[in-house]
């Protein structure tokens, strides 16, 4: 069994829904009559101490001890104003698509997003007694300030069947 | 503090991606992923400084802001020849038929059998067949388009297959540029025709797949010796990539399980072979721009900067039979400053310190049967130190890159001289065939009926057949002393 465990406040509501999109009957889509999709303010705050300790142990390693990837000492904030979320048919060159339809709000607003570092060590937790002097740290991290995106951006997101695969051998 | 412990919600795919499925789960992967398409995508932030501009600050050691680390700003992305920031200057990136994939699983095969225990069961036989993993694969628009060959020299070696080699082009006919009558020309026309066509193929793809964008963006490095000096002092330099877009993109991910394929491969040290461990990594990009420009004052002066013209790089880092693997080790370095060695070279204990836990990045040989990997090449028209082009489209550039003033001598299809343009200024790292098309364009631009062909442009520079044979990358304490 999988031993990953995520330690975050971040969007999972979001991010879970994304898995379940499937795209809707003619009918399901009627159903849908007077609604417009939604229209999200949101800020996001980590508060102080928030980390992500990642581990995979499925893979086989020569390297017997368990370790782990910290993104430590998160804090700081991302707002975003006016994000649109919709449902929407008859895309596509044949109008047979229907996709998730994101308009990205005017300006995303950071404040001082930052991890004092990523390290990679033999724990979950940078500052654990036992494992002291045990994480190498890699980098840090701050992103500050206003990010523009004057042009209604929109990503759609829909199944999408494999393609054809190079393969990269 | 609020800490909330969830187990296999964040990122559902890439878990599943990660770890190795067996025979009967393989046959139950749909194939069937999300792909994304982006219209109008503008990204623009303000000038450093100024009350709202956006930076990222990579730290390089533990001391945040006061230490050492790289400020990046001024991040500008916008369809290409746009007006940057603006409502109307977004471009399309990815369409329903040529997506931006993401979340697909797949399942790749190594391309050579070797022995080892398929179904992850030791109490069944092994048996000698390529290996299979599962994959997370993430393709970007037009990932399935390979570079072209963009040497007119190879090109026309290959379309002329058959004849021998004294029959076949090496650049262009005898005579072409030196020559002040006319000369025969034979099928090179023919052939710089067929070569346009060939380069246009990839173009249309291309053009259907995404719009070209422009992308800015400014690089501070703030030390100790101008922390407190202003940000014009902190500058690195700026990058400008105009008319770029990405072709041949694309990443696996997987959890590299050995099948007990054969016993661990042991280096000339003695030490276990990383590579067959870990998360493995196989991924490529294409990338095509018209320019790129590195500049090195904080004023953008067209005089300092470094300009690559033409520029089509592909480059794999990692394949199926060969990816890049990201695993541990219990590593021992040596303290900084310290090269105790014994009368062989060797280090010696005294120097080294205790183990610690490192991140490695390692691709293993190519096994023997797998017989190549995927390469790389890297072609670039032109290049650029400083050049600038006055309001009459001559360029203007240092003495130093000057490499003579010659007579060309624009010629119709039939190898006919039509009009002889004296002095003609020549730079270093301009090819010749640059040089005459830019004459072409005056020429034609002035006698629009009767216009004369251009020829194939040659590249300055190009590196055919980049593959890398092994690649170790040990992280390291750069402060280790004691």
């Amino acid at each position: 069994m999988k031993k990953i465990i995520i330690t975050t406040v971040a969007m999972l509501g979001s991010i879970t829904s994304w898995a379940d999109l499937k795209p809707m009957a003619e009918e399901e889509l009627q159903a849908q009559t007077g609604q417009t999709g939604i229209t999200i303010s949101a800020k996001m705050e980590f508060g102080e101490d928030t980390r992500i300790s990642y581990s995979n142990t499925d893979a086989s390693y020569a390297d017997a001890q368990q370790t782990w990837l910290v993104i430590d000492k998160m804090t700081g904030s991302i707002e975003m104003k006016g994000l649109k979320i919709d449902l929407e048919s008859g895309l596509g060159p044949q109008g047979d698509k229907s996709a998730l339809v994101m308009t990205l709000p005017e300006e995303i607003l950071v404040d001082h997003l930052a991890t004092e570092g990523v390290y990679v060590g033999l724990s979950e937790n940078v500052d654990s007694v036992s494992n002291s002097g045990q994480h190498v740290f890699l980098m840090g991290m701050d992103i500050d300030g206003v990010l523009s995106m004057p042009a209604e951006t929109k990503i759609n997101i829909f199944p999408a069947e494999k393609p054809v695969i190079n393969g990269l051998n | 503090m609020k800490i909330i412990t969830i187990s296999l919600l964040f990122l559902p795919f890439t878990t599943f991606a990660l770890q190795a499925l067996d025979e009967s789960e393989l046959s139950n992967v749909t194939g069937e992923g999300l792909g994304a398409t982006f219209e109008n995508v503008v990204l623009y932030s303000e000038d450093l400084g100024s009350p709202n501009d956006f930076e990222l600050n990579l730290f390089l050691d533990d001391q945040g802001f006061g230490g050492n680390y790289l400020r990046f700003s001024e991040l500008r992305l916008n369809k290409s020849g746009a007006e940057p920031g603006q409502a109307d200057s977004g471009g399309q990136f990815g369409t329903y038929l040529d997506p931006f994939f993401l979340g697909l699983l797949v399942d790749v095969n190594e391309s050579y059998s070797s022995l080892h225990d398929h179904d992850g069961d030791a109490a069944t036989a092994f048996i000698n067949t390529p290996r299979s993993h599962t994959a997370l694969y993430t393709g970007f628009p037009a990932a399935n388009e390979v570079q072209k060959e963009r040497s007119f020299f190879y090109y026309s070696r290959s379309d002329l297959g058959g004849l021998d080699d004294e029959a076949q082009y090496r650049g262009n006919p005898d005579g072409f540029f030196s020559s002040a009558n006319n000369v025969n020309v034979g099928n090179f026309f023919t052939l710089a025709n067929n070569f346009d066509n060939y380069l246009a193929e990839q173009e249309a793809v291309l053009d259907q797949a995404t719009d070209k964008f422009d992308l800015h963006l400014r690089i501070d490095s703030i030390n100790d010796s101008n922390r407190n000096q202003d940000a014009n002092d902190q500058f690195l330099a700026s990058i400008d990539l105009e008319g770029f877009r990405l072709y041949g993109t694309e990443t696996y991910i997987w959890s590299h399980s050995r099948k007990g394929q054969e016993d661990a491969r042991i280096n000339r040290a003695g030490e276990i072979i990383m590579a067959d461990y870990g998360l493995a990594i196989a991924t490529s990009v294409g990338l095509r721009a018209d320019k790129l420009t590195i500049n090195a004052d904080p004023q953008g002066l067209a005089t300092s900067a470094l300009s690559a013209e033409g520029v089509d790089v592909y480059l794999p880092l990692g394949t199926i039979d060969q990816p890049m693997t990201i695993s541990t080790v219990q590593f021992q370095q040596q303290y900084r400053g310290e090269w105790l060695t014994d009368g062989n070279g060797n280090r010696v204990a005294s120097s080294l310190a205790p183990a610690s836990t490192q991140l490695r990045l390692e691709i293993a040989p190519l096994p023997q049967q797998a017989v190549q990997s995927e390469r790389g090449h890297i072609y670039i028209q032109q290049l650029s130190f400083g050049n600038t082009v006055d309001a009459d489209g001559n360029r203007i550039v240092d003495d130093e890159v000057v490499t003579g003033y010659e007579d060309i001598y624009l010629r119709n299809s039939n190898g006919e001289i039509v009009e002889t343009v004296d002095d003609v200024q020549h730079v270093a790292f301009v090819p010749k065939t640059v040089t005459y098309n830019e004459q072409v364009k005056i020429y034609n631009e002035a006698n629009p009926t009767t216009p004369i062909p251009y020829i194939p442009n040659e590249n300055t520079l190009e590196i055919k057949g980049l593959e890398i044979q092994r690649l170790v990358i040990t992280t390291q304490d750069l402060d280790l002393t004691r």
